[in-house]
């Protein structure tokens, strides 16, 4: 398959895949399980199904390894996200979680994924 | 106001249809476009830099569109507060995901996609039930919320920038403003004193406040918030009132939970009423309430000090 048509394919699916539980997540009460859903593994779910089905899925277990890598860094930008979205407002606490995520897991990924 | 006691189970887990349309399609629209983005970069890292680094793009924050889209609205940060705490329940089911991908999906791809789903799930909701029973076994339910000193230091700055004392009439919030205000060092040259109103016939009482007023408009409504602040600036002598009532549990005099009315009242008789009426949960909207409290008590002083600075 032409890696821009991969590409797509995969851009489209990861954006219905993320609406469609962001959509679940509202049906379900309190807010906290909706928090639950909008930290869905829903990207995920649809990158790798494309990775299996076109690439293969050795391919797909490898992008997963590394998927564990920026998992770990979220549970760490989570947890330091609550106290920064409070301290320093939505967008500067969200930016400033989001950018402690990029740099535990690129230090994890550098460590563990050469 | 209602009585804690009878404070409902509000946030007893399940699904309300009616919530879907909660989000709007440009919020959606918003989400999609997040995603698309996302799935395209870590499709993108892969094929330049190999899957394994890709895939440390599946994990992306979810937390910022979530956030970004709340923006917009004046109550957001309580509300993304919230987000991100379930946020934290679902990365730590996001982990278990990928482990899960990691060791099945060298299989067979369909079966070790949807045993990392269910385990993403086990591992959320078991975690999500835990810290409910935690917070049930240590009396969370009944908390109080947890706002830092430092959102009130502004307000009390403000009020001795300018040499002005404050009187506060609280029902909704049971005081919690007045405890966070007078915590501030140099509170004590600022704060005249406050009431917690709690019911009809102690803010008719305490305030003065005509039971008519009450009678008409209920408890919960911008004439009976008014009243109550132009009642505790009058009984303190204070140069600035400022008052909060609202609904926190379940429905009151037919008024629905979350929807609050905070009065400011100035030395010149001017006042500004803020409704707030999203419905955060029983715990959550008096953090809400507070919140947005101190922020319009912080905005109508800075205001205040800009007309009197003002050549002229």
């Amino acid at each position: 398959m032409h890696p821009f048509l991969l590409v797509m394919i995969k851009a489209l699916l990861g954006g219905t895949a993320v609406v469609a539980f962001a959509a679940l997540g509202e049906l379900l009460r309190p807010r906290g399980l909706a928090g639950i859903f909008a930290a869905a593994p829903s990207v995920a779910l649809a990158s790798l199904a494309v990775t299996s089905a076109v690439t293969g899925s050795s391919s797909a277990a490898a992008q997963a390894v590394g998927m564990i890598a920026g998992a770990a860094g979220l549970v760490v930008a989570s947890l330091l996200g609550i106290e920064s979205v409070k301290r320093l407002g939505a967008l500067r606490g969200s930016l400033a979680a989001v950018t402690v995520w990029l740099l535990v897991g690129a230090s994890l990924g550098a460590l563990f994924l050469r | 106001m209602s009585d804690p006691a009878e404070r409902p189970d509000e946030e007893r887990p399940g699904f309300e249809l009616r919530k879907l349309s909660r989000i709007s399609p440009r919020e959606y629209l918003i989400r999609f476009a997040f995603g698309a983005v996302v799935s395209a970069v870590a499709a993108i890292v892969t094929l330049a830099f190999g899957p394994r680094l890709g895939g440390l793009f599946l994990a992306f924050p979810a937390i910022l569109p979530a956030t970004l889209t709340l923006l917009e609205k004046k109550e957001g940060l309580p509300q993304a507060a919230s987000d991100i705490r379930g946020a934290t329940i679902g990365s730590i089911g996001m982990l278990g995901f990928a482990i899960l991908a990691a060791a099945l999906l060298a299989r067979n791809a369909g079966l070790g996609l949807a045993a990392a789903l269910a385990g993403w799930m086990i591992v959320s909701f078991a975690l999500y039930s835990a810290l409910r029973l935690l917070a049930a076994a240590v009396g969370e339910r009944q908390y109080l919320p947890e706002i830092p000193t430092v959102e009130a230091e502004p307000v009390i700055a403000a009020l001795r920038g300018r040499e002005a004392t404050l009187a506060l009439a609280e029902s909704c919030t049971g005081g919690t403003i007045a405890a966070l205000l007078t915590n501030v060092p140099g509170a004590g040259e600022v704060i005249r004193g406050g009431f917690v109103t709690w019911t009809d016939e102690a803010k008719a009482r305490c305030l003065g406040i005509d039971p008519a007023i009450i009678a008409e408009h209920g408890a919960v409504s911008p004439e009976v918030a008014r009243e109550m602040a132009l009642g505790a600036r009058r009984a303190l002598g204070a140069d600035i009132g400022m008052a909060i009532t609202g609904v926190e549990g379940r429905p009151n005099d037919g008024r629905p939970p979350g929807l609050t009315y905070i009065c400011v009242t100035g030395a010149d008789g001017r006042n500004w009423v803020h409704r707030h009426s999203h419905d955060h949960g029983a715990g959550r909207n008096r953090e809400r309430d507070v919140r947005m409290a101190l922020r319009h008590l912080h905005q109508t002083l800075t205001s205040m000090e800009q007309r009197h600075d003002r050549p002229g």
